[in-house]
């Protein structure tokens, strides 16, 4: 060992950061060596200074530090996650798991798939197309909390559901939904997601537990898609077209086993 | 009746924070994601000095140091639920803090009218700063007060990746193994930059080392 490798092992011999085999060969070296066995003495005083100053100089917080910070946080004025606070969190590493990029490109192949197959076919039939990513919802919720959704395509907004309203415990943090195309008489669609409860998402009378498998067959491929909600879950609902072309639109999945399609991971 | 009702409040979370005293920052933390306040002020009265001594390492500005570390704190609360048990709180919260730390001095050098010496020190890129020490040849005689004093300007003009690695290892006293975890890079490169730091110290201090020391 020549004194170039020795003064690069210097900090991780103070630390007892080395191998045996380095350790031995330093110690050999330093048997030798006045100049290394020198640096290793000024290494541990510098050390020893720095760890002084580190205990004596403390910069302390100020005495309201405490009182501001909950301040802060009772106003709800901090508590709004950044756009990048959120985009990390959307890339978080659970989410870039090998499970997780496999669905979305399932999802997102999905999609396009249907873009393709809903789009206009000529005259009164076409229907409204499904609605593109920037009305996706894509809320921020974190997986402890419970959420609830309700989606009434009638009025074309999200409302509050009194009976999903019981599972709610952060009214701040509800999101909102994407909202379906106005004009659709669909009877109402409604969503309720407990993102707490094992990310148990019903659709009207149909619960769908969560870990269900991909299921990507089409029973009645002759139907238009037209639109989608995609929640959080990334829980995807398909609508039939109505042939009517004074009543286009969709039509309510819920109860009809056979014209649904769901995909949730 | 709760025997509680006829104590003060502040009593009664006085008691309630004795009680965590015995915990671990873990299950600390396990409480304040359950939404406890009294867990997340216990979390704070643990951690606002080491946050805000870390955070002092590297803006040179006591206010803004502060809002820092307070940001720091609102972030643990906000993503008080994203929190794994399975790591420790002490990497977690040292991890945001160096990165909001990191954010703050690429903010500074973006801000054109901003001039401070971590801003210099990031434009160079890391390689110190552009010109030469200025400061008075050092007298063996300061005093404690004075030595410390120039351990932190040494500490401070260490090129930031060094500092960093440094300053967690020596001034937090964390393992190599958090140290990497915190900033994200191999244990390798750890050690290189720890041993890097202390050899620009040793340099930078060796005048205030007493013969005991050498």
């Amino acid at each position: 060992m020549n004194c170039r490798s020795a003064e690069s092992l210097l900090s991780a011999f103070l630390d007892d950061e080395l191998s045996q085999a380095e350790r031995r060969h330093f110690e050999a070296h330093l048997l030798g060596c006045r100049r290394c066995t020198q640096s290793l003495r000024e290494m541990k005083g510098a050390l020893a200074l720095v760890g002084d100053a580190a205990a004596n100089s403390a910069v302390e917080p100020s005495l309201h530090f405490d009182d501001d910070l909950l301040a802060r946080i009772r106003s709800g004025e901090a508590m709004r996650p950044s756009v990048i606070e959120w985009l990390q969190g959307f890339l978080a590493p659970e989410r870039l798991r090998p499970a997780f990029l496999v669905g979305a490109s399932a999802c997102a192949v999905f999609v396009v798939v249907v873009l393709f197959q809903g789009s206009p076919k000529g005259g009164d039939e076409t229907p409204t197309m499904a609605k593109g990513p920037s009305e996706v919802a894509t809320p921020n919720v974190s997986p402890n909390s419970n959420l609830a959704l309700s989606a009434d395509t009638d009025r074309g907004a999200a409302t509050s559901d009194p009976i999903a309203a019981s599972t709610v415990s952060d009214a701040a943090s509800v999101p909102t939904l994407a909202r379906a195309p106005r004009g659709t008489s669909t009877g109402g669609t409604r969503l309720a997601l407990d993102a707490g409860g094992n990310g148990i998402i019903e659709i009207a009378d149909r619960v769908i537990p969560a870990g269900a498998a991909l299921d990507s067959t089409i029973p009645n491929p002759g139907a238009q898609f037209v639109d989608e909600y995609v929640t959080d879950q990334f829980f995807l609902q398909r609508g039939r077209v109505v042939s009517d072309p004074q009543q286009p639109s969709l039509v309510p999945v819920s109860g009809q086993n056979a014209g649904d399609v769901y995909i949730e991971f | 009746m709760n025997p509680e009702d006829d104590v003060p409040l502040e009593l009664v979370r006085l008691k309630r924070l004795d009680t965590l005293a015995e915990l671990s920052d873990e299950d600390v933390m396990e409480r304040c994601a359950t939404g406890s306040e009294i867990a997340f002020r216990a979390l704070v009265q643990r951690y606002r000095g080491r946050i805000m001594n870390l955070v002092s390492r590297f803006i040179n500005d006591r206010d803004r140091a502060e809002e820092i570390a307070q940001e720091v704190f609102l972030r643990v609360f906000r993503n008080r639920e994203r929190y794994r048990k399975s790591g420790k709180f002490s990497t977690w919260i040292f991890t945001i803090a160096v990165n909001l730390t990191k954010n703050e001095i690429r903010s500074r050098v973006r801000h054109k009218g901003t001039f401070s010496l971590d801003a210099m020190d990031e434009e160079s890129g890391g390689q110190g700063l552009p010109f030469p020490d200025q400061n008075p040849l050092p007298d063996e005689n300061l005093n404690a007060g004075e030595i410390r004093t120039k351990v932190a300007e040494a500490l401070r003009k260490l090129p930031p990746r060094y500092r960093e690695a440094v300053v967690l290892r020596d001034v937090e006293g964390l393992s190599y193994e958090e140290v990497g975890q915190i900033l994200r890079i191999p244990g390798g490169t750890v050690r290189s930059r720890i041993n890097r730091a202390r050899l620009m110290l040793k340099e930078r201090l060796k005048p205030f080392l007493t013969l005991e020391d050498v």
